[in-house]
Formats: structure tokens, sequence, C-alpha cells
């Protein structure tokens, strides 16, 4: 870096774009390249062969790689394939300050959405993908909850507690008043937004089935990656994006675990970084709280509620919360005692049959029905989970 | 010396007929040599020297001359040992060392064993399927195939120990031996009892629909959740065996060379369990030139348990195809064809995902692993079961406290009452409802046409779905003793049991 905040011109960008396309150059060794010279001049010395002899053993699979059509590619497919994308390099000045003071900053970041958003730290919201419908009720109210209290939601955008954690941030803003469709800006300004920090290239939505919610993140809040447009989701690249979650969070909130996995990576980011983790408690039963669990009793912090995170960002009492309004239908009768079969746990057929007694499995079956069209229940392949809230 | 031409009777095995043979035999002067005419198979040809073996160790002399042996009708295949016996008398015949009575005897005899070394006759497969085209003689086999032979009924079964005796039996010198004693079966034939499922009410549930309805049954769970243990709790359910069908399935049995039970009559409805590593010629029958049957014609009349089904061939499978839609697999080979009975209950059981799943928040498998896993199930396969229920891993509860559930005999009495309701109002069972019979028979009520319309809207149930549950649902209302149109809690109850391989997993 010749100097903090130097303006990079937009050859640099395109020279990043390619020099992270070299095998073997990870975001740290790039970093330690970029502080003694930029992203263009970096390249030309690559290209041109005169590599600092630490990073000679590399030089012949650069080789290979400046060699090949994706290298030779013209400046105008990297243009288009980044398109709106805007890329923030280690010294420019809209690159979050907190995060270039990290121990580990990304090189560069691809950022999709509001860059604004990266100026504060906000609150890490993750956990498992194969999550329970508990898990996935508490992400939810959490990210709804410090959305509300003005805190953005930084989780991964995967499946499960992240796409909870996100949805539940996302509800704060929409639906827009009609009367006032563009929003006014002091209101929307009061509300925190998603953050998404994701493993591959922005324009490689993964996983799929999260593309919808992908995007709503992306106009809502921001998208951010350090990979470049085209990365593929490769494996090694996910414990890497743990670690600038960790980075852009005041707080760390495990809502669902098991006993390993990327959330783990995640805590043990935080905990080198300093950052508190939290961990909401699960069933000791439940697979997807081992590892929640096990947190807990190394001495995370408790988030029984989303109070108790908002109670260690020192927000506590700001404003009333505005309880979600219960909108479903109030099961009565038959249909309320049956849904007061239900606890945390996921029942199968069965045992809900049995705990009925002496309603027949019909009646059962017809209960279970109105319960889920009515959004109390959640059938998947013979087992019913209670919803608790909707979002 | 003059020729000499001899003929004598037999039978062969095609798929699981029998087809009448006649073995001709002709000596004549000239270089010595043994040639055998008429489409043997190998086994068959090798009858040459089996039988030169027992007619010399017998005290018969070998004649030194040309022998030909025809087997007519020449144009079809034939196969295995049992025509051994049948070859040595004719060229004993045709060489003129049987006397004038034995020929005379051996016109009303037809003989189907196979010869040892030494001259003894040696029980065969397939007995039953050729005795049964033998009827108007007199059948002569070993004594092990005594009980099979008289199952079908030919004119006397009489049994020999060895070809020099049989002659002498032929003959009148010594008299026939006594049949073997029947065998009787001392134990009852065992089909484990549905009391010993603990807990398991949906999969219960399922087998008794299944049975009832005549639906093809699914189960879908972890490994240890006693898919197997279930499945072959199956044919106590089903009806048992009339004597056609009886019959029709020993000789599937004894065609296929397995073993039969001890009466040699199989009454109860047969349980196939084929590994998943089988070929497609086991499951569908051929292979040999005597067409033998396959593992659907094993199953007929009873279950064909297919476990792991997502590791089956996909060829398997898809040959499975014609068996269920018309009852019977047609197998076709160069130069022979046989139409093998093959009507059966499926059972596939397989785990929800290749992880093998567990309660929601426990399967460990990508997004990834579970697309492949859905794409080893093809569609049109799995649209062939209707009943799909969820086995669930027992917890201590169900292992150690839950009263025992109701015991075969109880289930299989309701699913008789079922069964003959189907059979009365409509002719088939209700699993092979389809299209306007399904509307005629199997209408449903105002408030279960709303259920069905909200699970079609939403996305959680197709078209063909929706047969299916209904189908199902009619079996649940005959059950529950609900004739006419099917009301909304059955529908429920159908839908609430369904399972799926692999669900897609939440955002």
């Amino acid at each position: 870096m010749t100097s903090p905040h130097r303006f990079a011109h937009e050859s640099d960008h395109l020279a990043v774009v390619r020099l992270l396309e070299l095998p073997g150059l990870g975001p740290r060794r790039l970093l330690s390249m970029m502080r003694e010279a930029s992203p263009g001049d970096l390249l030309r010395r690559v290209e041109s062969g005169r590599v600092p002899r630490r990073y000679a053993e590399f030089s012949r699979a650069w080789s290979a790689t400046l060699a090949s059509d994706l290298h030779r590619r013209p400046d105008d497919e990297i243009r288009d394939r980044l398109g709106d994308t805007r890329v923030l390099l280690v010294d420019d000045p809209d690159y979050p300050e907190h995060l270039r003071r990290d121990v580990d900053p990304p090189p560069a970041l691809f950022v999709r959405g509001d860059v604004e958003r990266l100026r504060r730290p906000g609150v890490a919201v993750v956990g498992t993908r194969h999550a329970t419908e508990y898990g996935r009720a508490a992400a939810s109210e959490i990210g709804r909850r410090l959305a509300t209290a003005d805190v953005d939601v930084v989780s991964g955008l995967a499946l499960g507690i992240d796409a909870a954690a996100h949805r539940g941030a996302l509800a704060v803003r929409s639906p827009v008043d009609p009367l006032d469709e563009r929003g006014d800006p002091a209101v929307v300004r009061r509300s925190g937004a998603p953050v998404g920090v994701v493993a591959s290239g922005l324009d490689v939505v993964y996983p799929r089935a999260n593309g919808g919610l992908w995007r709503a993140v992306a106009d809502a809040g921001v998208v951010i990656s350090e990979a470049p447009p085209g990365t593929p989701p490769d494996r090694f690249r996910f414990p890497l994006r743990n670690r600038i979650i960790a980075a852009l969070a005041r707080v760390v909130v495990v809502v669902e675990s098991r006993a390993s996995g990327g959330s783990m990576i995640t805590v043990d980011e935080a905990l080198k970084r300093g950052v508190p983790v939290m961990a909401v408690p699960g069933a000791t039963t439940t697979r997807a709280s081992e590892g929640t669990n096990r947190l807990l009793r190394d001495g995370a912090m408790v988030a029984t509620s989303p109070d108790d995170v908002l109670a260690v960002l020192g927000l506590a009492s700001i404003g009333a919360d505005p309880m979600m309004r219960e909108l479903r239908v109030v099961p009565r009768d038959f249909d309320a005692a049956v849904l007061s079969v239900f606890a945390h746990d996921p029942l199968d057929l069965d045992r809900i049959v049995a705990a009925c007694a002496p309603m027949t499995l019909g009646e059962v079956a017809l209960s279970l029905g109105r319960l889920e069209s009515w959004g109390w229940l959640r059938h998947t392949s013979g087992w019913f989970e209670r919803v608790t809230i909707t979002t | 010396m003059e020729d000499m031409v001899a003929s004598i009777r037999t039978a062969s095995v095609i798929g699981t007929h029998g087809a009448p043979v006649v073995v001709e035999c002709h000596i004549a002067t000239g270089l010595p040599g043994f040639s055998i005419l008429g489409r043997p198979d190998d086994v068959c040809r090798e009858a040459r020297d089996r039988v030169r073996a027992a007619v010399m160790s017998s005290g018969f002399t070998w004649p030194s001359r040309r022998i030909t042996i025809n087997l007519a009708p020449s144009t079809s295949r034939k196969v295995g040992s049992g025509l051994d016996v049948a070859i040595a008398l004719a060229i004993l015949a045709a060489d003129e060392q049987l006397d004038d009575s034995i020929l005379r005897a051996v016109d009303d005899h037809a003989f189907v064993a196979e010869l040892s070394l030494d001259g003894g006759l040696r029980p065969v497969a397939g007995v039953s399927p050729m005795a049964a085209t033998l009827r108007d003689r007199i059948v002569v086999v070993a004594s092990d195939n005594y009980e099979e032979c008289r199952l079908v009924e030919p004119r006397h079964t009489r049994v020999a120990c060895d070809l020099r005796g049989l002659v002498a039996h032929l003959a009148g010198l010594i008299p026939w031996p006594d049949p073997p004693d029947p065998r009787v079966d001392t134990t009852d034939v065992s089909v484990p009892d549905l009391v010993d499922v603990r807990g398991q009410n949906a999969a219960r549930l399922g087998l008794e629909l299944a049975a009832a309805g005549g639906h093809h049954l699914l189960l879908v769970g972890p490994p240890g959740s006693g898919k197997t243990m279930l499945a072959q709790r199956l044919p106590g359910l089903l009806p048992r065996l009339d004597a056609d069908a009886s019959l029709e399935a020993t000789m599937i049995r004894s065609a296929a060379g397995e073993p039969l039970p001890r009466s040699g009559l199989l009454t109860v409805p047969p349980i196939r369990m084929p590994h998943h590593s089988m070929s497609l010629v086991a499951m569908v029958g051929g292979g040999s030139s005597a067409l033998r049957p396959g593992e659907v014609s094993l199953a007929h009349g009873g279950v064909l348990f297919l476990d792991e089904l997502g590791e089956f061939a996909p060829s398997a499978l898809d040959a499975l195809r014609q068996p269920l839609e018309e009852g019977v697999v047609r197998l076709s080979r160069a130069h022979s064809t046989a139409v093998l009975p093959a009507r059966f209950t499926l059972v596939g059981a397989t785990n929800p995902c290749p992880c093998g799943g567990g309660p929601p928040g426990s399967c460990e498998c990508d997004e990834a692993a579970l697309a492949k896993y859905r794409r080893r199930f093809s569609g049109p396969l799995l649209d062939r079961f209707d009943v799909r229920v969820v086995a669930h891993r027992p917890g201590a509860d169900e292992l150690l406290g839950t009263p025992n559930g109701e015991c075969t005999a109880v289930v299989h009495a309701r699913v008789m009452t079922v069964r003959a309701i189907a059979l009365e109002r409509q002719g088939v069972l209700n699993g092979r409802l389809t299209g306007p019979d399904l509307d005629r028979h199997a209408a449903v009520s105002t408030d279960g046409t709303r259920l069905l319309r909200t699970e079609l809207e939403t996305g959680r149930l197709t078209g063909r779905g929706l047969h299916r549950i209904r189908r199902v649902a009619r079996t649940l209302a005959d059950r529950d003793g609900e004739h006419e149109e099917i009301p909304a809690h059955h529908v429920a109850a159908a839908l609430a049991l369904r399972a799926r391989i692999a669900s897609h997993r939440r955002g």
C-alpha cells in the first residue's frame, strides 16, 4: 500500500480479477504483494516473469494459467461479468475500515447492493444448513428484532439458519407502505439490513434454491464476496468466507450448529478476533443443537431470546418491540388439542396419533392438514414440526 | 442285422410350461457312434455319456453300432437331464435287449428322471410342469420327485430306484416299489407374525392397505427402522393361495429348480427378496435355453421385495414395467418364446436420503447428493407405489413399553373383508382402479375434494399423486365400512401417510 487511501484505477480492478484467478495466490499472499505494488503493476510483473524469488515455486503454475484462454480474454469480458458489481480494493476509501484493520482482510471485495451498509459492523447470525423448524424460527426472530433495532444482520446466505436470519431481517423493511412506495429515507435509515457474505462469485448463486433470497438481500442490503465473478463455490472458500463474517460482526450469534461445521469455524474466527460469541440453547437430543449446547457449556453467552442479543449490544431498551401480530387462524377444540401435543421436537405420525388418543388417524390427519394450511405445522416426509413464527 | 427304431415318452420344460417329448432311437450298422438330434441343450447333450455309463453299469450291453437319437418334435429346444431314462430305454429297445412285454408296457408310461453313472434314478427340476403334460400316462420319476409329480395328478405315478430295477418292474418280474411315505409338514409353514412389530403404526397400516387394496408399497426409512421385517409380514396378510394358484406357484418354483416345501405344495404366498446386485435376467427370467423363471415369476401370487430400491440397476427396474401392467412377463429368445405368470405385490424399501436421514435437522446430505439420489428413482417406477409410508427407527418407549399391536390373523381377516368389498363393487382390487373407474368407484366427498384441491394448488400434489391418494383413500374408507363416497378424513389420512424420497431442503 503506497498510501492508505489511494483511488484505484479501473485497470487495477481488472488486474485484481486476473490475479485472483492465479492458482495458489490466496487472499493473504495477494495482500502482501499488494503492499508492494498496485494490482496493475503486479499483473505486469507476473506476466513478464519478474516475480520475486519467494513466489518462484508458483511461477510454473502461473505460466500455464497466463497462457490459458481464461487469462487472455479481453478486458471487456471481465467488465461484462462485473456488470454493476463494485470492486473495493483494500486501500479504497470505501473499503470498510473495521475490515481493513482485521488480521486477515480480503485484498479485494466484490460488492452488490448498498456499500454504505458495510461502514459499521453488524451482528452475525449463523448456524447449520440442517436446521430444525425451531432453529429457523429463532434465527428469523433474532434477525427481525436486530433489524428493527437498526442493527445489520450478517450471515452467509446458506440454507437453513442463514436464510432464516436474512429473511427475518428482510421482513422489517417489507412490506413497504403502499402510499409511500419509495420509502421515507429517515425511516429506512433506522432499520438494519441483511448483509450476505458469500464464498462463490457474486454471479454464481449457491445454493441455487436461495436465488430469490440472494437478490432480495442485494436489493435491501448488500451481498459481498472476496472471489471475483464466475468463481465456483469451491469447498475451501467457505471457511475463508466465515472469517469475513466474523470480521464484520460485533457479536456472533450461533442459532443451531452441529458439533462441527461451518458455524464452528466462524466461532473460532470470532474468538481469534475477540468478538463475543452467543449461542441459542436447544434440546440435548437434537443433533442440530449439539454444537450450540457445547458452546454454552464452554462459556458462550446464552441467547434465549432476541432481547439477550440486544442487551449484549447495549440496545435492550431501545424502543418497544413492534410485536408481530398473530395472523394465523387460532386453532380450537380438536385442532388445539392436536397442536398442544407439539413442543419443539419434530414428531412422527405414529406419536401424534398415540398422543391424541382416542382420536382416529383420520381425525388427527384432518386436524394436521388444517394446522398445516394455517401455518402452525410443517409436514416433511412423515415428520411434523411446529412453526413458531411466520415471517 | 435289421435296422431298429423305438420311441419312448418323456417331457422337457420351457419357461414354466412342460412340453411332451418323444425320444426316438435308430440303431444302424456302420461305424460306432452316438448322436442326439432335436435341439438338445448342453446338459441334454451330455446324456450321451451319462446314458452309456448307466446302461453298461446296469448289466446291459452298449450297442457298438451307429446310434441316432431324435427328440421329437425336433424344432423345440430340449433342456435338462430329465430325458436320460427315456433315452436309455429307447436305446435298449432299439437294440432288442427288451422283451416284447416290456415294449408293450412302455407305451403307457412316460419317464422323467436323470441317470447317475451307476444306473440310479435321480430327481430333476420342473417335474410338476412336465408331468402336467403327461397326464394321460403313467409317469415314472425318482422317488424324491414323487410328491411333486402327484400334485398334477397324472394317470398314475410310479417310482423306481435304478435302470435295472425299472426294466424288471416294466417286465412284471418285480412289483413296482411302494411310493415313499407322504411327507407332511409337521411344523406349520411359519410366516412371521405382525405381533412382533413394535410401534410402527403407520408402516403397519401401510402393509394392511397394500394387502387389502392390492397397492404396491414403498417403505421409506433410515437403516434399522425394520423395513425388511415389515415386508416379511406382508405374505401373511395376503389371501392364502387357492388350489390353482398353489399349483401354479409350485410349478414355477419347480421349473426354476428352487427347493419346494416338504409337502411339495406351496400354499403360503411367496416372498422374494432379490439382492440389488442381481442381473436383469435373474429378475425377469430367461438366460438358459430353458427360459428359467426369474424373480418376478417366483414372486407370482405373493410379494416381490426390493430392498435398497435405488441400488438396483435401472434396467432391472425398468423390466418390472410389463409384469406390473400385465401380470405376465414375455420372454423372447432367438428360437423360443415363453409367457410366464408374474403378478405380485411390489414392496420397495429405501433410505429417505443417502445418509439415512432421520428427523428434520439430522440429515447430512448436501443438495447435490440429494439431487443425485432422486435421479436414481425413475418417475414411472415411483408412480407404481400407491402407498408410501415412513418407517421410523423405533424409540426406547416403543421397544419396551408399548403394548403389542394386532396380530397377523386379525389384520388378515380385515384384509379379506376389504378385498371382498372391492371385488364385488368393481371386479378388481382398489389398487387397479384407473381413469373412469376411479371416478365411478372412488368418488370423493365435497370436503375431501376441497382438501385435494388445496394440495394441488399449493403444488404439493401432482396429477398422478392425486390418483394414488384417491385409490389409497378408497381402501381406507372400505376398511372403515364407508363404501359410498370417500369421506374427508380418509383423504386426509391418505395425505398424512405420504413419504418422500430425498425431499428438497428448504432455503
